[in-house]
């Protein structure tokens, strides 16, 4: 009977595994218990330190904060949204920073914090010299010298993140950053081209053609009709700026109701001028910057759309900016 | 120029900068193209137009599942300063105005702007509070009346 006890002695051995199993598992499920417990505790904890931080913030206890801010700005002024996408790539790493943050150590700092709040009554307004005269506090001085250290993390991890490479971003948007205005310089003859495009029928294809380039003010659209020899597009823009005369303005100005004295002409004035000198045809933003005009005195001179109305009796492109 | 009675009725409810640009440059826009435009303000969409909160509207990047930071970081304190004051700063370099500007140039390009009366009372604002460039403080039905066959906006 040998042979059959062996299995037995395997089933029994089998047994006792599977208790010791159990009693693992069993403390694996405390260990769970523990953290889903700790947890709620945990986000209290955060809770209340972001109560207290936000009740500083309203009280204006952030002022230095804000000061440090302006330095932290200067971190983050080499960042745009190319950049800041590659924030959300180290999701990781932003994770860690946050667990970091739940230690105990840090909420106890939190705590401390809100303290500090508590006992505001004693606190006075701080002013330039306030705050030089506080940094010869020692217990200031350890606190600037962390948030120094913490500072030079930051500055750190932010070079580490402008200089590592990435795929077809970094080389593109420093341009358009650097000068948007002038980006949008025509050739320094644009107007020939669409004089020489002004075939009938041509007229959408120059207008809608053009994807992506709705702020970009630049060239002006094809003829869609010619009038006494002077090409129009199928709004009533001047299909070559060159073509212009005051005569034309005058006419112009004529059938649409609107009477050329002088402050219109002055506006009329300057957006070609713009026109000529940046490629860019102006905004009302723009005309009430270059002319000293207020905006309300434009819409009062020319009430239906000002902005488009100056463009088309200067002979301009039609503005196509937002604002 | 040929578009006599396009109106343009835009109702502005939440309070963000990023939430409150988008009204005010279609509003802007739409004078721009001699449409007729009317903004009602609602909600948090009052503080664009409220004095001591105009110059002070922050960016919320918590809860935005377009947002670049994870939701965990950007709900940290301070965090929205941070996201409104580099969006603030991508702003000027467009050169767009600021709200309170925004607001000025609405009023002077002949946009009407009006506070919501239920939201007001809620916030407990008085006209007082707010900028001098909103006309009038009206209920929806209001609006509505004023706003009559205009395409409405909801931001």
């Amino acid at each position: 009977m040998t042979h059959e006890q062996t299995p037995l002695t395997i089933e029994d051995r089998l047994d006792r595994i599977a208790t010791d199993l159990a009693y693992v598992a069993e403390r694996q499920r405390r260990m769970e218990e523990l953290v889903d417990e700790m947890m709620p505790i945990a986000k209290q904890a955060m809770g209340v330190a972001a109560e207290r931080l936000a009740a500083m913030e309203t009280q204006g206890y952030f002022r230095f904060g804000r000061a440090a801010m302006t330095v932290a700005d200067r971190v983050v002024e080499r960042y745009d949204q190319e950049e800041l996408d590659a924030f959300a790539a180290n999701v990781s790493t932003l994770l860690d920073t946050v667990r970091a943050l739940t230690q105990p150590e840090v909420l106890a700092l939190a705590s401390e914090a809100g303290e500090v709040v508590q006992n505001r009554d004693r606190l006075e307004p701080l002013g330039v010299f306030g705050m030089v005269r506080a940094a010869g506090d020692q217990d200031v001085q350890r606190g600037m010298a962390t948030m120094m250290e913490l500072l030079r993390h930051v500055g750190r991890a932010a070079d580490r993140m402008a200089n590592s490479p990435r795929p077809a971003s970094k080389a593109t948007p420093a341009a358009p950053k650097a000068a948007p205005r002038t980006v949008a310089r025509p050739a320094a003859e644009p107007a020939p081209v669409p004089a020489k495009r002004a075939i009938p029928g041509t007229g959408s294809s120059g207008k809608f053609a053009k994807p992506g380039a709705s702020c970009k003010p630049t060239a002006p659209g094809a003829a869609a009709a010619t009038l006494d020899g002077v090409g129009y597009t199928n709004d009533g823009f001047l299909s070559d700026p060159t073509q212009w005369t005051r005569e034309l303005a005058e006419a112009m100005a004529a059938t649409s109701g609107i009477q050329l004295e002088e402050a219109r002409w002055k506006l009329i004035g300057f957006a070609r001028q713009e026109w000529q000198e940046t490629g860019v045809s102006p905004n009302i933003r723009r005309l009430t910057a270059g002319t000293g005009m207020a905006t309300r005195d434009i819409y009062a001179l020319f009430t239906k759309a000002p902005g488009k109305t100056i463009a088309r009796l200067a002979g301009i492109p039609k503005p196509a900016g937002c604002i | 120029m040929d578009t006599p009675d396009r109106k343009i009725a835009i109702i502005c409810s939440h309070g963000g900068l990023d939430e409150v640009y988008p009204a005010l440059i279609l509003a802007n826009a739409a004078r721009q193209s001699g449409i007729d435009c009317f903004v009602f303000f609602t909600f948090w969409g009052l503080d664009a137009i409220t004095e001591s909160k105009v110059d002070h509207l922050h960016v919320n990047m918590a809860g935005n599942p377009t947002s670049p930071l994870p939701t965990m970081i950007a709900g940290l304190p301070g965090m929205e300063s941070v996201a409104a004051s580099m969006m603030k700063r991508k702003m000027e370099e467009l050169d767009l105005p600021g709200a309170r500007e925004f607001i000025q140039i609405l009023d002077d390009s002949g946009a009407e702007l009006y506070a919501c009366e239920l939201a007001m009372k809620m916030f407990g604002r008085t006209k007082a509070d707010l900028l001098p460039q909103v006309r009038d403080v009206i209920t929806a039905g209001d609006f509505y009346d004023l706003a009559d066959g205009a395409q409405i906006i909801f931001t």
